[in-house]
């Protein structure tokens, strides 16, 4: 060893010397116990794949105009309209806009994005097409959310094929929109999300990329004109914010089952924890913002609101005899509450109109094909559309008669433009934006995001051989992010590899299995002649 | 009998997690470069070991067990990353734009910048050999690895911590 090793080796030394931090030992102590109490209880119970998982609540905020309190409600049972003229295509989002009309917003064949007016008489008027991003087709599908703030509506996208997360604009009540502007990294991974909170008069953009930039934060007082996204060390990608910058979270830990909530009051202010009542079983809680106030609720059923975010009351449960797993609850207004839980395959739904104090069924339509999900809900004071698996539903009794305005049945001609790599015998591909009773834009990737949701492991330069409902087989490249030294600063490599497959049965929008075989005489990144992933 | 046992290998494992905190916090910080992330790793390989820790007791150097813990976990959180969930914390943040503390000083900065730039193994290597001042042989030990590893390994790490201005010789003879 050279006398230049021995001079770095101690100046290593004497620098790590003066990086000592001061261990925080009894929590650190504590929380090592609690996780390993955690594990050993999940392995006793067998219940290794029920961590925590944090059921985000839909991100769409309202404007609390009247409370609908007056308004009398009936067991909602949808019945079809035989000879009711429906569209094909799914409404993705329903926004609110006043007591009378809603915004909804759809994915539909050929088009990115329709954009349609619906007023209380039933009477609907087609506004703008969202315009898709050149070069991925049905990226503007991928509608996550939208929203009014202002004199502007937006629109949310997040494309995993490479759009990434995209805000559209209309400054003209939806007549036009604006070109999809690209404000952040697509996320796509488990975990990952996008949601737009409105704060006062301006937006907040939170998007979260386990494997990319991690939990970022962007705000904007205009919507125009957005700065650098900022790393969040919180780590939370859902929030409930106010209109004066306030939010409450929900904190929680993957291993550690047991969540409470966290309020701020500011992005930058210091953060609170607060605990829900004893009563509350703090699995998988969902949190929304309901007026000025917040409401949440747990997994054993039990609502709770709150208008400070740090004094919870509970509010009666909205499906007192189910055995539910996977609870939300969405606050569509201030005391207009929508609550939805599965229970094996079925769903129930049920509706409160005066802020958790009594609650509603909701049944679901009744030709439900395969799974019976209702989702995507708004309502004003006398209308409100449900999108089912069959199509999406209006009602203009609050409940009693139901019409079916569109519908999700597969499209028999998908209108589609051939694009470089779609195989010859026109298989279906991946449909955008719609589930598969609902086929509305079908293309076959060129580009596949395997892993991490910046694109960090993917196939690339797919060619398809073929595509059936249980496999798909491509050559193409297999390119892989080093990370070194950091994944943002990495570079890609590329591997040849002899196919890429899809594999399992194509089952709401994704097959199961990616397979990836590497060249006779290559190996993968790992030195591996083959890799699976389970998606 | 089995409780009591229990209770006297829960005792055991505290008395040794307070003795080695400090050390092992200092392994994991510079390891993963941040003090929440060196902290979050301790955690997660201190509840590994807690559930192996008859076993891990009957060691001759439980501490060596807990360093390949977090050096193979430390290993294998990239390839996890992509299913990872929620961020994992022991606390909340007290703010929401929380500076990391082992940041505080340039030439930690340096340190830690300097260490992010070498692959993992490489790091480990350094960390065990150069800030631990452990010999070849127990840096091996703890690795898993032959010596001969860790030498090619340290070479290759010098190296490049040569070319780095605030490691360099002429920097720490001043």
């Amino acid at each position: 060893m050279s006398g230049r090793d021995d001079q770095v080796m101690r100046r290593v030394r004497d620098l790590a010397g003066a990086a000592t931090p001061t261990a925080r030992t009894e929590a650190l102590l504590q929380g090592a116990q609690r996780r390993a109490r955690t594990q050993r209880t999940l392995r006793m119970t067998g219940a290794a794949a029920a961590v925590v998982t944090v059921v985000a609540a839909a991100a769409l905020t309202f404007s609390d105009r009247g409370d609908g309190a007056d308004v009398p409600i009936a067991p909602i049972v949808p019945k079809p309209s035989p000879s009711a003229a429906v569209d094909t295509g799914k409404v993705v989002q329903t926004v609110r806009l006043d007591e009378d009309r809603l915004l909804l917003v759809m994915a539909s064949s050929g088009s990115g994005g329709l954009t349609e007016v619906l007023d209380g008489s039933g009477h609907r008027r087609r506004l703008g097409t969202l315009p898709d991003p050149s070069g991925y087709p049905g990226s503007a599908a991928n509608i996550v959310q939208a929203l009014v703030l202002g004199g502007s509506w937006y629109v949310l996208t997040n494309d995993c094929a490479g759009a990434g997360v995209r805000l559209y604009r209309s400054d003209d009540s939806g007549r036009t929109w604006s070109a999809g502007r690209a404000i952040g990294f697509a996320s796509c991974s488990a975990g990952s999300a996008a949601h737009l909170y409105t704060v006062g008069s301006g937006l907040v953009l939170v998007t979260k990329n386990d494997n990319g930039p991690g939990t970022q934060v962007s705000q904007s007082s205009d919507g125009q004109h957005w700065p650098a996204q900022r790393r969040s060390d919180n780590g939370a990608s859902t929030l409930a914010f106010q209109d004066d910058g306030s939010y409450v979270r929900i904190w929680g830990m993957e291993e550690e089952p047991g969540q409470t909530i966290v309020k701020a009051d500011s992005l930058a202010a210091a953060e609170h924890r607060t605990q829900l009542p004893a009563s509350a079983d703090p699995l998988n809680l969902t949190l929304s913002r309901a007026g000025n106030g917040y409401v949440v609720l747990a997994s054993n059923g039990h609502a709770y609101a709150s208008s400070d975010g740090r004094t919870w009351t509970a509010r009666s449960a909205p499906f007192p005899t189910c055995e539910c797993t996977r609870r939300s609850l969405t606050a569509l207004s201030g005391s207009i509450w929508w609550a939805d839980a599965r229970e094996g395959r079925k769903g129930h739904y049920a509706i409160t109109l005066d802020a958790g104090r009594s609650w509603h069924a909701v049944t679901g339509p009744s030709s439900q094909p395969r799974q019976s999900t209702l989702s995507f809900t708004a309502w004003t004071a006398t209308s409100a559309v449900v999108q089912a698996d069959n199509g999406a539903w209006l009602t203009r009794d609050t409940g009693r008669h139901w019409t079916r305005i569109t519908s999700t049945v597969a499209d028999p001609s998908p209108s589609v433009t051939a694009r470089p790599g779609d195989p010859p015998n026109g298989l279906p591909g991946i449909p955008c934006g719609a589930d598969q009773q609902g086929l509305t834009v079908r293309y076959h990737p060129t580009d596949v995001a395997i892993a991490c949701g910046d694109n960090g492991i993917r196939a690339t330069q797919l060619t398809w051989q073929n595509w059936t409902s249980q496999a798909a087989k491509a050559q193409g490249v297999y390119v892989q992010n080093d990370c070194k030294p950091t994944c943002l600063g990495g570079h890609l490599r590329q591997y040849p590899f002899a196919a890429f497959e899809f594999r399992g049965p194509f089952y709401n929008e994704n097959f199961s299995t990616v397979v990836v075989t590497f060249q006779p005489g290559h190996t993968g990144p790992d030195g591996q002649r083959r890799l699976v992933r389970r998606l | 009998l089995e409780d009591e046992l229990q209770q006297e290998q829960a005792e055991e494992f505290e008395a040794f997690a307070r003795a080695q905190m400090q050390s092992l916090l200092q392994f994991g910080v510079l390891l993963t470069g941040r003090l929440s992330d060196g902290e979050d790793l301790l955690q997660s390989s201190l509840a590994k070991t807690l559930m192996q820790w008859p076993r891990v007791s009957r060691a001759d150097r439980p501490d060596h067990y807990v360093r390949r813990i977090m050096v193979n976990t430390h290993r294998t959180s990239l390839a996890r990353a992509w299913r990872r969930r929620e961020i994992s914390v022991s606390e909340v943040p007290d703010s929401g734009s929380q500076v990391d503390e082992m940041a505080g000083t340039d030439e930690t900065a340096v340190l830690l910048a300097a260490l992010s730039a070498l692959p993992k193994g490489q790091r480990a290597v350094v960390i065990l050999r150069c800030a631990e001042d452990r010999s070849e042989a127990e840096a091996a030990l703890i690795l898993g690895v032959t010596i001969g590893t860790v030498k090619s390994q340290l070479h290759k790490a010098l190296a490049r911590l040569r070319e780095h201005p605030a490691l360099n010789g002429d920097r720490s003879d001043r």
